[in-house]
């Protein structure tokens, strides 16, 4: 009978899918392109497949996701496609195929072959415990099938450090891009380009200068937790009743929250609270003077229209864009409807999937945008695509992605082929001839072509992922703690996992395991007073991490006055949120921009607030106009707030 | 591990794929809504177009490695499929490899004697998406479908059809305005689809996030014609030369036609006379291929290599979804993959008046 991989081997050769068939293959990530990875791997013939990705399945799967079903939903995604995947894996002839069941064993090994062998890690990647480089390195090629930039970093990184060749794709609706990186080819790594981690808004646009629905809705996201979230200085609107001059919400808030928390809501509370929200407040800073100097000067919420909106039934329609009176309806109903809710069931913080959440935001950001004359207002839809920073997914980009990264990968294993046939180390593979950066496009260039190749472009010779590039640091000396520098500037933004700090080769900071207290004293100090020297104008610190294998020279600048707020470029010229100099900002984004972040560069507290969805964050960036991503879902951002005077 | 997977067979009506069933929980859950499902599409292409898509109809004549991803593509997307394929059930297993294999995989699933391949499909494409509901098959032979069979279909896709059938059912396709007839194959690492939009076609370009108004396309070659332009002239301002997937795809259809047999699924011991009969062909074309490409293609033949079969058919999968929403302007009259190289091309083939 037929050998189902007659075709292939026809095509590529006896020798290279023997190669393919006993190759070990890394796969991060198991959604969109994952999926149709795992599905080309395994009609392929590939028999040894392992997985990554901690994300369970959701309904917005199913359109493009084909290893997953309905049945499937709230199930994870790695183990499900591993399961999937390994019954398409064509069994060596047909004939061989019943005598194995005839035994009880599937693909048996009568040649000599791997069992077949798809391993599921339902985990997060920047796991370094658990994915490490001697974990990276028993791979023959790593696919990255990823939808942020935090896990793409990181297993960058790793197969930079174990010299493994890494297959990097990414999608966003139509457009598609796949390229190829490998340490010992001398190509650039994913990190030779700046990479767009977050949109940041600063505060005070947020919170008194909105000049776009993005910030409307962060304000509304602010808000829900306000009023919902148990602890409430969580949410950015927050203010001391004690201090000095509270906004005039906040005495309506605490009486809100204190019958919800009762169980005496009163409805009359729900009003005075948007009354406040909507008018009073906006009032009181127009009589501040405020927004003298604005473009746009905001008009309170007409009264009468709050009051007639209260009378009203909530509006249902999710694609129309709701009257005010409606809006004003649907957040009254919302705070009843939460009022009349467990409160182990009502979520603290928003989430786009949770329909009360989503209500109250649509509702909250309009209302809001109607008062700072911001346009358009959203529908409930279109509210949730800029809440939850939505990304456009389909199919067919993910499946041709997903085909591309395999053809890179057939090269690349045949190059480990050839090498081995002529009997020589695998270190010498070079790919820098062999593979191709593609990019997947929607109107054909002006020859015709739908998919465009090209060579593996040159590492950016600043790079100080691949190119132990000096990273220049500009930054207040005198003012930044080393527990400030490690949490904002290491690990957030260089993206260390376990840093070491050495000056002038001794230690003055290292975590991780087995890694001593002592240096723990040194958190609160400022840089300058740090031992050794300290880090003065002109210092050069040496930061390791040895879960990446990378260790990075940074060459800081002192500086403590900044131009106005601009904001600072990063990675290869770093000024990073000054302590003070004025107050003033402006939009940092485009209309599109996501909601998903909120920064503050500067403040006259020192507030420092960072807060970062978890959900699907656009993580787009480079002059290729990288397009995002749809992969599984790595790592869960982190949601954090610090406040520190 | 080795994935092992438990099939529920209680229910003798239904067919247990083997692709189908990681143990589910038992937990209820509430049926997703159509908008829910098609939400990330949804937000890239709009409303109105999903609801064409949902209007529409596509038909598959043939279920190969290269029309199983479009199948896949577009059944997830939400575009209902009929399926015509007479062929034995077992092609979906060997020359045809596709994820679509539901008879094998030393599963402890009853083994099912279908009538065809479209029949031993039919379960699987039904179990892509259930918002769809069945999927129709029509059983004739495909040299006797008539326009009546066809005029539902917004779209026909043909995969390994025989010539003189492509050129009949592209004209009876295209009778209808607006209906377009795709025959896509992969061969080896290489990949090629012709197109035929039929003669009054008009679309609505993407301008921007905007649609411009109804253009017409600028250039049309009936499928008929395009078969019939000698290789030689196959070229335009920007392939000076005949490109090399379009001279290969058409060697194989030759020598189907001479043959009665595709190419890599006749006996191999034909393979000298294969060689001799496409250098003939070659020759009566004015144009030549390396004697690396035309060992390839010899040795190839028609092997659908999955990875090369997924890109074509995201490629045409998108193409299709133009025509039925109306919105960007599609290929014409030719699509190429080379797998090596990793490009497609769009090239109209069409004799110099």
């Amino acid at each position: 009978m037929t050998n189902p991989l007659a075709g292939l081997e026809k095509t590529v050769g006896k020798d290279m899918l023997h190669k393919i068939q006993t190759s070990n293959i890394l796969c991060v990530g198991a959604g969109g392109i994952g999926c149709e990875l795992l599905k080309d791997l395994a009609l392929s013939g590939f028999r040894r497949v392992q997985v990554i990705d901690l994300d369970t399945i959701d309904v917005s799967n199913l359109n493009r996701q084909l290893l997953f079903r309905s049945k499937h939903v709230g199930m994870a995604k790695c183990i499900v496609a591993c399961q999937v995947a390994a019954e398409m894996v064509p069994p060596l002839s047909v004939n061989e195929e019943e005598n194995d069941s005839a035994n009880g064993s599937s693909n048996g090994n009568s040649s000599n072959l791997p069992k077949v062998t798809y391993q599921a890690h339902h985990g997060n990647v920047c796991d370094t415990s658990k994915f490490n480089v001697p974990f990276v390195k028993q791979f023959d090629l790593v696919l990255n099938a990823l939808d942020n930039v935090e896990a793409r970093r990181r297993v960058n990184r790793l197969c930079l450090a174990a010299n493994i060749p890494l297959i990097e794709a990414g999608t966003t609706g139509y457009l598609g891009q796949v390229t190829v990186i490998h340490k010992g080819s001398g190509v650039a790594c994913y990190e030779c380009k700046t990479q767009e981690t977050q949109k940041v808004y600063p505060i005070c646009t947020i919170r008194s200068t909105p000049s776009m629905p993005v910030h409307t809705i962060v304000w509304a996201k602010e808000l829900y937790k306000l009023l919902f979230h148990s602890k409430v200085e969580e949410s950015m609107l927050f203010e001391d009743p004690a201090s000095d001059e509270p906004s005039t919400y906040m005495e309506g808030v605490f009486q809100l929250r204190e019958q919800l928390a009762n169980s005496t809501f009163d409805t009359k509370t729900s009003k005075q609270v948007l009354q406040d929200l909507y008018a009073t407040e906006i009032q009181k800073q127009l009589d501040m003077d405020r927004y003298k100097a604005a473009k746009k000067t905001p008009t309170c919420l007409d009264l009468t229209m709050l009051e007639n909106g209260m009378q009203r039934s909530a509006p249902t329609t999710t694609t129309e864009i709701w009257s005010l009176e409606d809006s004003v309806a649907a957040l009254a109903a919302c705070i009843q409807q939460a009022s009349q809710t467990p409160k182990n069931e009502l979520l603290q913080e928003f989430d786009k999937d949770d329909d009360l959440a989503m209500r109250f935001v649509t509702a909250a950001s309009n209302l809001r945008s109607s008062v700072f004359g911001i346009e358009p207002l959203q529908s409930l839809y279109s509210a949730k695509g800029i809440a939850g920073n939505i990304i456009p997914a389909i199919a067919t980009t993910n499946a041709i992605c997903a085909g591309l990264q395999i053809l890179q990968a057939f090269k690349i294993l045949k190059q480990q082929l050839l090498l081995e046939q002529q009997q020589k180390d695998r270190a010498e593979l070079q790919l820098g001839k062999t593979c191709l950066y593609v990019n997947c496009i929607r109107n054909r260039t002006r020859n015709g072509l739908y998919l465009t190749a090209s060579a593996l472009e040159d590492p950016n010779p600043n790079c100080f992922v691949c190119k132990n590039a000096v990273i220049p640091l500009a930054l207040n000396v005198e003012e930044w703690t080393l527990q400030d520098f490690l949490e904002r500037i290491v690990k957030k933004r260089l993206g260390f996992e376990e840093p070491t700090l050495m000056l002038q080769g001794d230690f003055i900071w290292e975590e991780g395991d087995g890694a001593e207290d002592d240096y723990q004293v040194n958190l609160p100090k400022k840089l300058t007073a740090l031992p050794c020297g300290g880090i003065q104008h002109g210092t050069v610190l040496e930061i390791d991490d040895n879960s990446q294998n990378l260790s990075i020279q940074v060459s800081v600048t002192h500086q403590d006055v900044w131009e106005g707020d601009e904001v600072p470029d990063f990675p290869f010229s770093v000024g990073n949120m000054p302590v003070k100099k004025k107050e003033e900002e402006k939009p940092t984004s485009s209309e599109s921009a996501s909601a998903a972040a909120v920064a503050k560069p500067t403040d006259d507290d020192d507030d420092v607030v960072e807060i970062i969805d978890d959900d699907e964050v656009t993580t787009s960036g480079g002059d290729r106009k990288r397009p995002a991503e749809d992969g599984g879902k790595s790592p869960p951002r982190s949601k954090r707030r610090r406040v520190k005077k | 591990m080795v994935t092992s997977v438990t099939n529920n067979d209680d229910d003798d009506n239904v067919v247990t794929a083997p692709s189908s069933s990681p143990p589910s929980s038992v937990s209820e859950k509430k049926t997703p809504s159509e908008s829910e499902i098609y939400d990330r599409q949804i937000r890239l292409w709009g409303a109105e177009a999903q609801k064409k898509m949902r209007q529409s109809k596509v038909l598959y004549i043939h279920v190969t490695g290269v029309s199983a991803e479009i199948i896949k593509n577009l059944v997830l997307a939400g575009i209902a499929a009929t399926v015509c394929d007479p062929r034995p059930a077992s092609v979906l297993q060997d020359s045809c490899r596709c994820f679509f294999t539901p008879l094998e995989d030393g599963q402890p699933t009853k083994k099912i004697k279908y009538d065809s391949a479209a029949h031993a499909a039919q379960p699987l494409i039904e179990e892509l998406n259930p918002l769809l509901g069945s999927c129709p098959l029509i059983t004739k032979p495909v040299a006797e479908l008539t326009e009546d069979d066809l005029k539902e279909f917004t779209v026909v896709v043909a995969s390994q059809i025989y010539m003189a059938d492509a050129i009949r059912l592209s004209q009876l396709v295209t009778q209808q305005q607006g209906h377009a007839f795709y025959v896509a194959d992969c061969f080896g690492l290489r990949g090629a689809a012709m197109i035929d939009l039929g003669k009054d076609y008009q679309y609505r370009p993407e301008i921007g996030k905007n649609l411009g108004d109804p253009t017409p396309l600028k250039d049309y070659a009936p499928l008929s014609e395009m078969v019939q332009v000698p290789l030689h002239r196959a070229v335009n301002r920007f392939h000076k030369q005949p490109p090399s997937t379009w001279i290969m795809y058409r060697c194989l259809l030759e020598y189907q036609q001479q043959s009665q047999v595709w190419l890599g699924n006749d006996p191999t011991d034909m393979a000298a006379a294969a060689k001799s009969s496409i250098q003939i062909f070659l020759k009566e074309q004015q144009v030549s291929l390396s004697d690396e490409q035309l060992e390839d293609l010899i040795m190839a033949g028609m092997a659908q290599v999955a990875p090369v079969c997924a890109v074509l058919g995201g490629v045409i999968g998108n193409e299709v979804i133009k025509i039925i929403t109306g919105k960007g302007e599609p290929a014409n009259n030719s699509l190429l993959l080379d797998g090596d190289t990793c490009k497609v091309w769009t090239f109209l083939v069409k004799a110099k008046e």
